[in-house]
């Protein structure tokens, strides 16, 4: 039974810092080292944006994780799908429950920030269902935690070296994952970094 | 003995830092005043006023950690590692963890890094108080 629903709100910044950060991720188990302290890419598809990786975090003791196949699709679209346990025979609601997230950064023009609007699907079986709220409130919670981390990471480089300003970004020696795609739509030197499509 | 700053007034920030009130071999962070916060590590004979700014993209160093075995700073965001002593990156662990996207490309050039380093603060210690001046050190 599919359950679908949709969580959005403002994040103060433009598209282009907002996907930088996403794209950014140097700091995914460093930031966010309280959700996933590792990350492994299995395989990757460069070329179609596709990387499929593995993180893992610890609880109670015990090593736990999902793979998880990532894709980007130029200018702020990132979807994240075929979610699985790892190692397979851990405990987990992605045996039983298939997830597939959209995240899509839109601008606020007025404003020069950006909407995030992430829209799951749930494919769950008919005993799980009538827990379904129970589980987006779960997933609500964890996506709004760490998209907070981000949020305050933007606002301190604001606060530093601008609100517009994503050279580091740009520089030549900074990774960034998809870095081709996102210099074609962000930059180099695009005051207001709005996409160019 | 004299607890003014030496020399000028305004060649240092307003707020000293309290020597006694330090622990040694851990992270603090102190204000200088005027909104001006650094890190202080106080390490045997051997006193680190830092910038709390990595180098780097600009990440807390009031929330970094320090490792006393190694003598570095892991910069909260990024996992950039630091010496305190020199004051230059010493590691930066994503080149493991990325490895296998980390191809050098038109857009990115690994060999082009800066060689960060974290900006440490001069001061002049009269009594139990370090003055930090205004005058960056090393950077």
């Amino acid at each position: 039974m599919k359950y679908t629903f949709t969580l959005e709100y403002e994040i103060d910044s433009p598209v282009a810092i907002a996907v930088a950060v996403y794209l950014d991720a140097e700091h995914y188990v460093f930031l966010h080292k309280k959700y996933s302290d590792t990350y492994e890419v299995l395989w990757h598809d460069l070329p179609n944006r596709k990387i499929f990786i593995r993180e893992t975090w610890s609880l109670f003791g015990f090593r736990l994780g999902q793979t998880c196949m990532t894709e980007y699709i130029p200018p702020a679209e990132l979807l994240n799908y075929d979610i699985k346990p790892d190692p397979w025979w851990i405990p987990s609601i992605h045996h039983v429950m298939k997830t597939t997230t959209r995240l899509v950064y839109t601008e606020i023009p007025e404003r020069n920030s950006t909407l995030s609007t992430l829209e799951m699907e749930l494919d769950m079986p008919f005993w799980l269902y009538p827990f379904r709220r129970f589980i987006r409130k779960a997933i609500e919670r964890l996506k709004i935690e760490k998209d907070q981390q981000d949020i305050d990471m933007i606002e301190r480089r604001a606060r530093l070296y601008g609100r517009e300003n994503n050279s580091i970004y740009l520089a030549d020696h900074q990774f960034i994952l998809h870095k081709q795609d996102y210099l074609r739509h962000f930059g180099p030197n695009s005051k207001r970094l709005t996409p160019v499509d | 003995m004299s607890l003014s700053p030496p020399g000028p007034a305004d060649a240092f920030y307003p707020r000293p830092i309290e020597l006694r009130d330090l622990r040694r071999g851990t992270l603090q962070v102190r204000d200088l005043g005027e909104g001006v916060e650094v890190v202080v590590i106080h390490d045997g004979d051997k006193l680190y006023v830092i910038r709390e700014v990595c180098p780097h993209m600009g990440g807390p160093l009031s929330q970094a950690t320090y490792c006393r075995k190694d003598g570095t700073l892991e910069c909260p965001w990024h996992g950039y590692v630091f010496d305190v002593a020199t004051g230059l990156l010493k590691d930066n662990p994503n080149e493991r963890i990325m490895a296998a996207l980390r191809r050098p490309s038109e857009c990115f050039a690994p060999s082009h890094a800066p060689r960060y380093a974290l900006t440490s603060m001069t001061y002049t210690v009269v009594g139990d108080r370090a003055y930090v001046s205004r005058t960056r050190g090393r950077e």
